[in-house]
């Protein structure tokens, strides 16, 4: 009994010393950053093409880690401010700080990615103080802060949006995707499923990059989607996909549905597998997640009208140019066309969420377009 | 507003209504008109780069007083004034790429060019000081190397042999952010590595000093070589600064947290081996980047980041005796 208390005293004082640390201001040098992600990263080549999304997101963080993106060519060599020095491909990543990088040493002496953790596993190990650095997912992040891990979110950058690929008999009427686009009550799930974490999105910009998102609707109007869809003779019945490993896209594709059919919208949703392409899917409609590639609204627009080229849409208003140096208004005319065809229907703005461990330091979520700026990241409780 | 010639009152068909709203977007301002007439609507917008805040500080705290000297989106490392205006050099600016002088004339401080500096190992907290400005000379540290900028017929800015600083006593430590201190005690060499120094230069004969370390404490030295004392909750940056006023040993001190987080200077009084808060700190909108007593130790020179603007921004702080 007395060796049984005798060692809960001291776990306490583990615990103890582990979680206080001295508050610092100058960055100190030393330490190994530990970092969890979902993705499985099978080759570190840039040319070798990723699995999926995630592999691929998770594939430009690392390579903004280990190659210099301010030099003017990107070389064979690797002259990030990290360096290579473990590689278990699809399992763990090891980097070491390069010493002489460009822009600096790195404060951290290393990082260690450990791959494939899954959502849960990242909370707990945050929470068991395993890990330093991991993605939260969104609709998480406010029980991730009720449980005591430190949470840091960027602006909201990523839309999930819905899109409406042509060629599908269902959709092709511009009604029907208006009926749609009318029924989506967003501010429920902004508030219901994101947690808050998030905000409605009626443009393809958000508020804070372009300055004119408000100018956008998106509050439901359920009484005039009925009217729209009562217009319509035979009533098609719409299969709306999304992706299945994704539990977030599966909840808001299933508001949606709920929302159509109080306004006599006959959706049915379906999941897709992750790397399945838009074009051979059987969906009538579709959700995707789309982040920004830059905080400024005509790059950022361009980068969304990439994607949309990409995913198979060639109208040119939707994938028409901008002069470099477009003005707000013919930005937002721009949107203004992409939008106005109901192909493209903007949902949620969501952030991207980072949980991190007490003791790191001088963590900044990055722009969008930008990666993980882990060399300006130091620990704290390290003495060099 | 009907006497300034604004129309009040029920909406017609054929008037034209324009609902007009500033609102913000990442490059700036941006002015919307949506303008409703009959049945046709239109929505016109005006963008309005957004200007670098010169919003005043808040009133400063009782005890201190800032003055803010200048500002810019580059980083600024240190700077320093001759004291006196001069047609030749008035005071210096410090950056990690080099220096950069100003003269005064007529009144008007002016810019007269700067040299970079030789290619040095770069750091990602690089850190530097003015050690003293001499006619048309001014010399520097910066980054453990000893820099000297002339502004002659040409501006030449030269970097030399290793420097070290606090008389000459602690090296600075290549490629990091900190500085080296030997002490010996009992018979043991050790080996502290510090931010910075506050000497008590009111009692060399003690040899009084405390060290921010890289632990996180500051810890006060005396004649025995080992700490007599150490304080925590303290920041990185410290001052010795001579109030004028009664007392003794007064020590400028910045806050905790990171950069990325709002800062403060608090000033304490050293009693014997006990740090006493006196007054209610200076708060700066941002991360207080280098401290630096002036020559004089009747003010501090400090360089800071407002998070809210983005610019560096150079201050003097004086300590007012509230009477």
């Amino acid at each position: 009994m007395k060796l049984r208390l005798l060692l809960l005293v001291a776990a306490i004082s583990i615990v103890g010393s582990a979680a206080r640390v001295e508050p610092a201001r100058r960055p100190r040098y030393g330490g190994t950053l530990r970092v969890e992600i979902a993705a499985t990263v099978s080759s570190l080549d840039p040319a070798a093409p990723a699995a999926n999304a995630e592999e691929a997101d998770a594939k430009r963080q690392i390579d903004a880690l280990i190659y210099d993106a301010n030099a003017s060519a990107r070389s064979s060599e690797l002259t990030g401010p990290f360096r290579i020095s473990e590689w278990q491909p699809g399992k763990l990543l090891t980097l070491a700080a390069n010493e002489d990088y460009r822009g600096g040493r790195p404060f951290l002496d290393a990082v260690e990615i450990q791959m494939g953790r899954s959502s849960r596993d990242r909370i707990v190990d945050l929470e068991l103080n395993k890990t330093d650095f991991a993605e939260i997912a969104p609709e998480q992040a406010r029980r991730a802060g009720e449980r005591g891990i430190h949470v840091s979110a960027s602006k909201p950058d990523e839309l999930l949006a819905l899109i409406f690929p042509t060629g599908r008999p269902p959709t092709d009427d511009a009604r029907v995707r208006e009926a749609i686009e009318r029924s989506v009550d967003r501010a429920s799930i902004v508030n219901f499923i994101l947690q808050r974490e998030g905000e409605a999105a009626g443009g393809a910009l958000p508020q804070w990059s372009s300055g004119t998102a408000f100018l956008f609707p998106t509050t439901a109007d359920a009484t005039h989607a009925k009217e729209i869809w009562a217009q319509i003779a035979p009533s098609p019945k719409i299969v709306l996909g999304y992706d299945a490993g994704d539990s977030l896209e599966q909840s808001v594709a299933e508001r949606i549905a709920v929302n159509a059919r109080e306004a006599g919208i006959v959706l049915t949703v379906q999941a897709i597998a992750a790397n399945e392409a838009v074009a051979a899917s059987a969906a009538d409609a579709r959700l995707i997640r789309w982040s920004m590639t830059s905080p400024h609204p005509r790059e950022a627009l361009a980068g969304m009208q990439q994607r949309l080229a990409a995913l198979g849409f060639a109208d040119p208003s939707i994938t028409g140019g901008m002069a470099e140096k477009a003005t707000t208004q013919q930005v937002f005319e721009r949107e203004q066309m992409i939008l106005n065809g109901y192909r493209i229907v903007p949902i949620v703005w969501l952030p991207h969420v980072y949980g991190l461990s007490a003791r790191v330091r001088d963590w900044q979520a990055p722009e969008p377009g930008a990666g993980w700026p882990l060399a300006d990241v130091w620990l704290e409780g390290n003495a060099p | 507003m009907v006497r300034r010639g604004i129309h009040i009152g029920a909406s017609t068909t054929a008037e034209v209504q324009v609902k007009l709203t500033l609102s913000e977007g990442v490059d700036g301002y941006v002015w919307a008109a949506e303008i409703h007439q009959a049945d046709q609507f239109e929505i016109a917008l005006v963008s309005v780069p957004r200007q670098s805040s010169s919003a005043s500080e808040a009133a400063p705290a009782m005890s201190l007083e800032r003055q803010r000297i200048w500002a810019q989106a580059q980083p600024i490392l240190d700077f320093a004034s001759s004291g006196t205006p001069s047609t030749d050099l008035s005071s210096v600016l410090l950056t990690p790429t080099g220096l950069y002088g100003f003269r005064t004339a007529a009144s008007a401080t002016g810019g007269i060019g700067g040299g970079t500096f030789p290619r040095l190992t770069a750091t990602r907290d690089p850190r530097g000081e003015i050690v003293s400005i001499e006619g048309t000379t001014a010399r520097a540290y910066v980054d453990g190397l000893s820099c000297t900028g002339s502004w002659g017929s040409s501006v030449r800015v030269e970097c030399g042999e290793k420097a070290s600083t606090f008389g000459g006593e602690y090296p600075y430590a290549a490629s990091r952010n900190y500085f080296t201190a030997f002490e010996s005690s009992s018979g043991r060499a050790n080996q502290t590595k510090f931010f910075s120094v506050a000497i008590d230069s009111a009692a060399t004969a003690a040899n009084r000093y405390i060290l921010t370390e890289v632990d996180g404490k500051a810890r006060l030295y005396d004649n025995s070589g080992s700490a007599a004392a150490t304080f925590e909750g303290w920041g990185d940056e410290i001052a010795t600064i001579r109030a004028g006023c009664d007392g003794g040993w007064r020590v400028l001190v910045t806050g905790t947290s990171d950069f990325t987080r709002a800062d403060q200077i608090q000033i304490y009084e050293i009693r014997d081996r006990q740090a006493i808060a006196v007054g209610q700190p200076m708060s700066f909108p941002g991360p207080i980047l280098a401290l630096w007593p002036t020559p004089d130790g009747k003010s501090a020179r400090v360089v800071s980041r407002n998070l809210q603007t983005g610019m560096y921004e150079a201050s003097t702080v004086t300590v007012s005796c509230g009477n």
